[in-house]
């Protein structure tokens, strides 16, 4: 195997990685503050890349200026789905809690698939077909923006919560939420906020998937399940975690295609997964 | 931790399930012959395949509190058994149990890393283990790949279970669901029912009077794969074709989980009125409105499933079974 192919598909992973790392701190986030599982994350992010889809139909935005406007959108059904849904059966039994993330899953996907059917639509800009070729590795330029985008969303966020009241407000629930609530903080107001972003940010996934890779209706939960892996693998409840596995998955999805056929390269990512999860079940950042 | 469910109904609800299961089998034995339609017919052993589904995922999801959305690679497992050794001449009765035997390995391994995982988390690692498999399997030249098996032996009679008219395949899969169902309520009633029910509790509180916790989900992961694997062979032998996308994907393990909470997942009973009520009316609408690739509303059976599944969840947790206990109750006091 030539060494300049293993350099590229590594590449490939870790651009393919970042893209991952959106939709993982999501997951990370919301799992953080309110302790569900947001079964529909991916389905949020497919919802996102059809409206660039439609973006770039019928205004003639490209994908990558339509990110806000995902944001945007997505931020807002996050908030809503948060406030009158997931708001109600917070404090429910594991049942509700699991299978209400997941019948809004099911309603959404085949919301699409009930209106606009099940066909595979694609965005045709110039950048999907632009390459950046430095000796003899080619990389799609689409793909290394998206890296772009991705690494300084993940850095914002970060001083985001960091920095700002809002977002210490938020770690404060994460850790505790009666402590938090005892020293002031709306906690409802915290969660509807916390999901809001992190919808928004499989948005901005959505919208960067648009312009390289195909749009349809069942490409979300594939999406849940590697920001899944990424999710575990990191160490659940993990910000530096959920990155730093996202980038393993991407990689191990490379690492798979190249040794097998590309079509099982998750199933490789999942038994890598199992593996690491008999030797350390806590991830790598867990504590 | 709170409770699932008050227990306070319990004898009432062990002398109730009864009367449900015989009404039920009732009107499973006997509608098809005065009404003799030919799509009623498919729909009701559909529904018959997924109660046995249904019952062996309460036996997990509601018995012991492992909450699968992957039963689609047991189902799945149990059926490529079935279609394999009966392409090989062994007969399909006893491909029904190496199905099973099949599909209970399966959840035996997989349980060592899945069961390190808790609540939700397990959950999506179901999910994560049955889309592997079925990718795996599409991939798999030995079982015949995305081209999938037929079963091409043609031989009429009970012994091959190869009959010329539907209905009697419907009484192969009720007999093989009665069967179960007698065994899983002897399991259910047994120690190892009240210790997974125990762990469903509280897992600390079962840990700290003894019982072996892992063992015991273990073991509900075992008992609920192989009843599962069983469904997935008697759904094989009906159809006589199979694809990893026809019985591995996603949307079998929905069904199941679908029915089972519809009917309530705290009673063995549970699933069983949930498929005599839901499958039929699924079915229904999928032939009319969805169809195939390419029709009008494709995928609005899963619609409509997502739907019932939200409104159960935030109204009624406990399913129609639940439902029932209360009508019965109410009436009583009055």
């Amino acid at each position: 195997m030539e060494l300049s192919l293993i350099v590229q598909s590594l590449l490939e992973g870790v651009l393919n990685g970042s893209v991952y790392t959106l939709v993982a701190l999501g997951l990370g986030l919301i799992w953080g503050v309110t302790e569900l599982v947001n079964f529909a994350h991916g389905d949020f992010l497919m919802l996102s890349a059809f409206v660039a889809y439609f973006l770039h139909y019928y205004v003639g935005l490209d994908p990558i200026e339509s990110i806000p406007i995902c944001f945007a959108i997505n931020f807002l059904i996050g908030f809503i789905v948060q406030r009158f849904l997931l708001n109600r059966i917070i404090e429910a039994h594991l049942l509700a809690q699991t299978f209400s993330t997941f019948a809004l899953a099911l309603i959404i996907r085949n919301s699409f698939y009930v209106s606009l059917g099940p066909d595979v639509k694609s965005i045709s800009n110039p950048l999907a077909t632009m390459a950046v070729d430095v000796m003899g590795i080619r990389l799609s330029t689409a793909k290394i923006i998206a890296t772009a985008i991705a690494v300084s969303l993940t850095i914002a966020l970060y001083l985001f919560l960091q920095k700002t009241y809002i977002g210490t407000a938020i770690r404060a629930v994460s850790q505790n939420r009666v402590a938090a609530q005892l020293m002031g903080v709306n906690t409802k107001q915290t969660y509807c906020l916390s999901t809001g972003i992190a919808v928004g940010l499989a948005g901005v996934a959505g919208a960067l998937i648009a312009s390289y890779y195909y749009i349809f209706p069942e490409i979300g939960p594939s999406f849940t399940t590697l920001a899944f892996v990424a999710v575990v693998l990191g160490g659940i409840g993990s910000i530096q975690g959920a990155a730093v596995g996202a980038l393993l998955v991407g990689l191990l999805q490379s690492i798979g295609a190249l040794l097998f056929v590309p079509a099982i390269k998750d199933v490789v990512v999942f038994l890598a997964f199992i593996a690491f999860l008999t030797i350390r079940p806590r991830g790598l950042f867990g504590d | 931790m709170v409770g699932l469910r008050s227990l306070d109904l319990k004898s009432l609800r062990r002398s109730i399930d009864f009367y449900i299961a015989v009404i039920c089998f009732g009107f499973l034995v006997v509608s098809p012959l005065i009404y003799n339609n030919f799509f009623y017919i498919n729909a009701l052993h559909t529904a018959s395949v997924l109660m046995l589904a249904g019952v062996a995922w309460v036996i997990m999801g509601g018995y012991t509190g492992l909450i699968s959305f992957g039963h689609a690679a047991f189902f799945g497992l149990g059926a490529y058994t079935l279609a394999l050794t009966y392409n090989w001449g062994v007969l399909p009765w006893l491909g029904l149990v190496l199905g099973g035997c099949v599909a209970a390995l399966f959840a035996a391994a997989v349980s060592y890393p899945l069961l390190r995982l808790k609540g939700r988390w397990f959950s999506l690692a179901t999910l994560a283990m049955a889309e592997a498999l079925k990718l795996y399997f599409n991939n798999w030249d030995f079982v015949g790949g995305s081209r999938g098996i037929e079963l091409f032996r043609k031989e009429y009679g009970l012994e091959w279970i190869y009959f010329a008219s539907p209905i009697y395949y419907n009484y192969v899969a009720y007999a093989v669901l009665i069967a179960s169902l007698i065994v899983l309520n002897m399991i259910v009633k047994s120690r190892f029912g009240y210790y997974t029910q125990a762990i469903r509790e509280s897992e600390e509180t079962a840990m700290a009077v003894g019982i072996n916790t892992f063992r015991y989900k273990q073991l509900a992961m075992v008992v609920s794969g192989f009843f599962t694997g069983i469904a997935g062979a008697l759904y094989t032998i009906r159809f006589r074709f199979i694809d990893p996308f026809a019985v591995m994907d996603f949307a079998q393990s929905l069904q199941i989980i679908v029915i089972s909470v519809a009917g309530g997942i705290f009673t063995l009973v549970g699933p069983i009125i949930g498929a005599l009520i839901i499958t039929p009316i699924a079915e229904y609408v999928r032939a009319v409105l969805g169809g195939t690739y390419g029709a009008k509303f494709f995928g609005i059976h899963m619609l409509i499933y997502g739907v019932i599944l939200l409104a159960l969840v935030l109204y009624s947790p406990g399913g129609l079974h639940d439902v029932i206990l209360k009508l019965k109750e109410g009436r009583k006091r009055e």
